[in-house]
């Protein structure tokens, strides 16, 4: 009995300590600026460290709000979207601390459109509803070229062509683990997932080669 | 079944609240307004904006606009709610435009049918 008692307050004492370091780690990744004055000998590893960690969020936020709702599960749901719009305001920020205010207003619901297209794809993999998977796909595809136009229009150094096939291959590796979740297979969705998350910095890491291209006098340590 | 109509419910929240495509840019930010007394006057779409989102003229002025983002766009009178059929341009790619002469006097809305956040206003004094 008091063995277990340890091993039990053992456990809590883990969890409480997991608990505490995910809760700092969102509150400063919240407070993120890309354009603060930091201590780093490096803005450009600023950069790029910040892009990948926002753009890889948004795919471990998306995974688990369309695995929460697949799964009924509407509490952890709810907290699952509100984090994930977190994040898209996030991303926003960094284009915003980039470029302008401006940009960051046209970018934001533009972003917002994609995961509007990633619902769509959601409810018909829920209801079984084949044409409008496809719509959403369709029109995912379609967003794909909206975005390359975006980034392309705001960076010289980012081929329109170019964007639009990696946030292709953004949507197609997600949309693996949204059809892994619906066949409530959850060896291949967590296999789709990592699949995913890795991809995000084929976006990330390009996307800060071009901003400090781009711009080199404020990230003029990129390697 | 119960658990599809939850799912379908909750998709439902996050489709409709904050996480819709909700318009954002403001049109008439106090740094992004241009006066323009000339009879041409000029309008820039880049990065998904129309540059400057308001642009006040005298009547009789022809607006042209220019597509900067290799990506087609819509110059269509009123708001995505309310379109009024006054004047609907298409900006096929980059470097194309459309021009509209305002003949009178009054504060017209535009906005682009593909990106609906997009908006923009033409003041003719």
């Amino acid at each position: 009995m008091n063995k277990m008692f340890a091993r039990l307050t053992g456990t809590v004492a883990l969890i409480a300590l997991l608990a505490t370091g995910c809760s700092m780690a969102t509150a400063e990744r919240g407070s993120m600026d890309l354009s603060m004055p930091r201590t780093s000998t490096t803005k450009y590893a600023d950069l790029r460290t910040g892009l990948n960690t926002l753009f890889g969020e948004h795919v471990i936020l998306a995974a688990a709000a369309t695995g929460a709702a697949l799964g009924g599960r509407q509490a952890e749901f709810k907290a699952a979207a509100d984090a994930l719009d977190s994040n898209s305001i996030d991303i926003s920020r960094a284009i915003g601390s980039v470029y302008d205010v401006e940009a960051e207003k046209a970018f934001l619901p533009l972003w917002r459109k994609h995961i509007s297209f990633v619902v769509d794809y959601t409810v018909g993999a829920a209801s079984n509803d084949k044409a409008k998977q496809d719509k959403a796909v369709s029109d995912l595809l379609g967003y794909a070229d909206d975005f390359g136009a975006f980034l392309s229009s705001a960076n010289p150094n980012l081929p329109k062509a170019t964007v639009a096939e990696l946030v292709k291959s953004h949507i197609l590796t997600l949309k693996e683990v949204i059809d892994a979740q619906a066949a409530k297979d959850p060896v291949k969705a967590y296999t789709a997932l990592r699949m995913a998350y890795n991809h995000m910095q084929m976006i990330a890491n390009p996307l800060a080669d071009a901003i400090a291209k781009q711009f080199p006098d404020r990230y003029a340590s990129r390697p | 079944m119960k658990r599809i109509m939850a799912t379908l419910g909750f998709l439902a929240v996050l489709g409709l609240v904050g996480l819709s495509d909700k318009p954002v840019v403001g049109i008439a930010s106090g740094d992004n307004v241009e006066s323009n007394p000339t009879p041409g006057a000029s309008v820039t779409i880049q990065t998904f904006q129309f540059r400057p989102a308001l642009l006040e003229v005298k009547a009789g002025t022809r607006v042209t606009w220019t597509n900067q983002d290799d990506i087609l766009h819509t110059i269509t009178s009123g708001t995505p709610e309310s379109p009024d059929s006054r004047f609907n341009g298409r900006l096929q790619g980059k470097g194309s435009t459309f021009s509209f002469t305002f003949t009178q006097a009054g504060t017209y809305s535009y906005f682009c049918t593909r990106h609906n956040s997009m908006r923009g206003q033409i003041r003719v004094n």
